[in-house]
């Protein structure tokens, strides 16, 4: 039976562009931002609305995009760029400014491109690659101060304390609202597929937070009066895949489509747009600097280097996470010329391996003509992991 | 010991080799000689020799008549040219007998600026070293079992990493083998490359090497803390490399290499401009080597700068008697060849009637000065941090129209690397803005021929057309 709550965060999303204009209209700024390393929370206790931009799996826009960013890019940003282009989203076109952080090199260049064509107010983050070192977490906090003082300037008033600490507890509650949601996917009687709850996770981007939140909660409690939600149920067939690799966005779902109708079902991701952001944040000291390093402290995102194999946190919470799901093999997902994912295969790979842990590695971009290739390699690789599976049950 | 083909290869068959002539032997002997940093004296007349006997055995691909990046400009009258070669030339020996004397080689990367690395009594090498030894253990041969040899490793090594990686890279690997005589990597990461750090990465595991990296923070909004970020870890670098030296960095020892490179940065500036002010061009696009020279050093800057003073000389004499370089044609199309670490091949331009002013990664690294009092650490990063190439795209693009505008250049022509993301995603901004500017024409070249001698048909057919609408 489906869930009546996901039927109220689909009516939430489709009334929420009006509810934007609106609150322009009446004064509010709108403030766009991507990445990884972005503080929402301090956008939200300025009173500004945050927006998650981008948006995936459209080709045509990509294409659109490509006329301003070479093809040699990730074809996410190039679709970025032609959301800015086309002005038609919702979102895009009812943005008073974006932020960007620079850990992700293309996406950097993404947002001198979006300011220099299509003159949107673009906010650069900078992000430190010496990330673990003193100097790169004060140069990080230098950073988050200076954007704070571009989006009070937008704003048109200064940071207040109280109003900080109030964001920092809502988002605070969303995060622990949200890793307790990705638990069911997990559920051999998984009342909630992965794919509904990354839908979720998606709209809260754009969703107002008080108004997720409290969605959020009236999920989980129907969820949770679900009679087969925790304990009693029998294991259900199918192989439990973890998604992993370039981040996937709203719109992006041909790979989604292709492991479930392969008979896979999703368990979990770690993806930086999905799971990834909420695993290791805790801001213990709600103040800028205490934010800065709860965000500088989270697992580095995959655009960040970390030379050590053997203590990689990355690699090291994907294979904890392919551990306790008990998941039978893990896609890597890898967009074209998303180099911060595709770099990363072999290492993955190999460090899955030393676990007993399959790894299928699917190169793609947004267009269909490839989906009969990945259809049969999917479709192989979970025969594959079946047929194991079912080799270990027969012993 | 290298290793020779022997003279019965047919990898020398590639056509006939270019010499200087022997009527200009006399002349070039009585010019002085070149004095090295470790005080050593190569005379005219070594240089001579070594540019008629020793090289045309050693790389031949450098002698041949063809369609080559690497071919030397024929262009005997211009004594500075013959001995700029023969720097270049040299440079890997000279490198390779430091190396195998003791001097750590530490891996960094492209277009960054050395002098902490040259202080610490260290010998930076780029990103392509690795594929560098590997190939240089053959010599002797031609041109297309050269490119070959070159090719196959580039392949061999891409093995380690996606398809996607820009050809440079792709060899990165081969810092990996454990005959490459690398001591520690420790590039300024995300100066013009967004490929190296994911490469490095993807090596870690394969050999246990140090590394040390300096972040290059590259958000552009004006702020002392992105300055006192990278001076920190400037001054950390110059630690570590001390360590792995067993020199002392103090401030002195890094001025006195600041205040070095600083003046032949200021040479090679100041031949450029004397080039670009020129009627006409005073040197082929080979022989016009004086931002890069000014900016690298050619691996010995006592000799860099002495070679840079003759050039000067030689640039005056020409300008004042109006000699044109040889094989320059009449009202040649000026090009400003702009973009990665990758190159239009001359003869590309040449055929086309043109003539190239500069490189733009060659101009803003040649344009960098360090201040010479002060936080030497401090002074450096402020340098770093303001350096043209590295400039938000916009910024950028203004400096780039500047420069179009001073070269008194005909078209811009913005080149990368196949698999390059990181200067692709900015050429049509930077070369809309320039053209906006200035007026001139631009293209966009994407180059899948790193590594090659010979560039491909499609690239030079697209140069062509540039140069036949530019002239």
């Amino acid at each position: 039976m489906a869930l009546a709550t996901l039927g109220k965060f689909k009516e939430a999303l489709k009334e929420r562009p009006a509810e934007l204009a609106d609150a322009r209209r009446e004064g509010k700024k709108a403030i766009g931002w991507i990445g990884y390393y972005v503080p929402e929370e301090v956008i939200h206790a300025l009173g500004l609305i945050p927006v998650r931009i981008g948006r995936g799996g459209d080709d045509r826009l990509a294409e659109l995009g490509s006329n301003y960013i070479s093809t040699q890019n990730c074809i996410f940003l190039r679709e970025c760029v032609g959301l800015f282009a086309e002005n038609k989203d919702p979102y895009v076109k009812n943005l008073d400014a974006v932020v960007v952080d620079a850990a992700c090199l293309q996406m950097y260049r993404m947002s001198s491109i979006i300011k220099y064509y299509f003159k949107a107010n673009t906010l650069v983050l900078g992000v430190p690659r010496n990330y673990y070192l003193p100097e790169g977490r004060e140069y990080f906090r230098k950073e988050m101060g200076f954007l704070v003082e571009r989006l009070e300037n937008i704003a048109g008033h200064e940071l207040e304390a109280e109003k900080l600490v109030a964001s920092v507890k809502l988002y605070d509650d969303i995060r622990r609202a949200v890793l307790e949601l990705y638990k069911f996917p997990s559920l051999y009687c998984q009342p909630i597929t992965w794919r509904e709850v990354f839908e979720t996770v998606q709209s809260g981007y754009l969703l107002d937070k008080e108004k997720y939140l409290s969605l959020l909660k009236e999920l989980l409690a129907e969820l949770k009066e679900k009679p087969d939600s925790f304990g009693g149920a029998s294991p259900e067939k199918g192989v439990r895949v973890l998604l992993t690799g370039s981040a996937i966005h709203p719109g992006d779902t041909k790979l989604i489509d292709i492991i479930e109708a392969s008979g896979g079902r999703v368990v979990c991701d770690n993806l930086w747009s999905g799971l990834a952001p909420y695993l290791d944040k805790k801001v213990e000291d709600a103040t800028l600097g205490g934010i800065a390093d709860a965000y500088l402290g989270r697992v580095p995102a995959p655009a960040l280097p970390y030379f050590d194999g053997a203590t990689d946190p990355r690699l090291n919470t994907l294979k904890r996470l392919a551990k306790e799901l008990e998941v039978h093999g893990v896609i890597y997902y890898t967009l074209r010329y998303c180099d911060s994912a595709n770099f990363k295969v072999r290492n993955t790979k190999n460090a899955l391996a030393d676990d007993g842990v399959p790894l299928l590695n699917i190169h793609t971009e947004y267009s269909g003509s490839d989906a009969g290739a990945i259809r049969t390699r999917v479709e192989a690789f979970i025969e594959m992991l079946g047929t194991a599976d079912d080799k270990e049950m027969r012993q | 010991m290298m290793e020779t083909c022997g003279e019965n290869c047919e990898c020398k068959s590639d056509g006939g080799l270019f010499r200087y002539p022997d009527s200009v032997r006399d002349k070039f002997c009585r010019t002085g000689g070149l004095r090295f940093e470790n005080g050593r004296y190569v005379s005219a007349a070594e240089i001579w020799r070594y540019m008629t006997e020793e090289a045309p055995v050693r790389f031949p691909y450098k002698f041949v008549d063809g369609r080559s990046c690497e071919v030397i400009s024929h262009d005997a009258s211009f004594f500075s040219g013959i001995k700029r070669n023969y720097l270049g030339f040299t440079s890997w020996d000279r490198m390779t007998e430091k190396i195998m004397s003791g001097r750590p080689a530490v891996s960094v990367q492209f277009g960054q600026p050395n002098e902490i690395y040259r202080a610490a009594g260290c010998e930076p090498v780029g990103p392509g070293f690795g594929r560098m030894w590997l190939w240089r253990k053959v010599e002797g041969q031609g041109m297309k079992e050269s490119e070959q040899r070159m090719y196959n490793l580039m392949e061999e090594y891409r093995k380690s990493l996606p398809a996607e990686s820009c050809n440079l890279i792709a060899s990165y690997p081969a810092t990996c083998n454990e005959e490459v005589p690398l001591s520690l990597r420790a590039p300024c990461l995300v100066m013009r490359c967004s490929d190296i750090v994911y490469a490095m990465e993807s090596c870690r595991d394969d050999r246990k090497l140090p590394t040390h990296i300096v972040d290059y923070p590259v958000n552009h909004y004006p702020g002392e803390w992105r300055i006192e970020y990278l001076g920190k870890q400037l001054r950390n670098l110059a630690e570590e490399l001390g360590r792995l030296s067993g020199k002392d960095v103090t401030d002195d020892v890094l001025f006195t290499e600041i205040k070095k490179q600083n003046r032949l940065r200021k040479l090679g500036m100041e031949c450029q401009r004397m080039w670009w002010s020129a009627k006409d061009p005073p040197t082929n696009s080979e022989d016009n080597f004086f931002a890069g020279a000014g900016a690298g050093g050619m691996g010995d800057f006592t000799a860099a700068t002495q070679l840079m003073e003759e050039a000067r000389e030689e640039l005056v004499f020409r300008i004042k008697n109006g000699i044109k370089g040889l094989d320059v044609a009449d009202d040649a199309p000026r090009v400003l060849i702009c973009g990665s670490c990758s190159c239009i091949h001359n003869s590309a331009i040449r055929d086309s009637g043109g003539v190239e002013v500069a490189h733009d990664d060659n101009l803003s690294l040649s344009s960098l000065r360090v201040k010479e009092t002060g936080d030497p650490y401090y002074n450096l990063a402020e340098a770093l941090a303001s350096l043209p190439y590295e400039l938000a795209p916009e910024e950028r693009a203004e400096w780039t129209a500047k420069m179009v505008k001073e070269s008194r250049a005909d078209g811009i022509i913005f080149v990368y690397n196949w698999g390059c993301n990181y200067q692709s995603s900015v050429s049509r901004l930077i070369t809309d803005i320039v053209r906006d500017r200035t007026g001139v024409p631009a293209t966009c070249i994407e180059i899948g021929e790193l590594g090659r001698m010979q560039g491909s048909e499609q690239v030079r057919n697209r140069v062509e057309a540039f140069m036949e609408m530019i002239s």
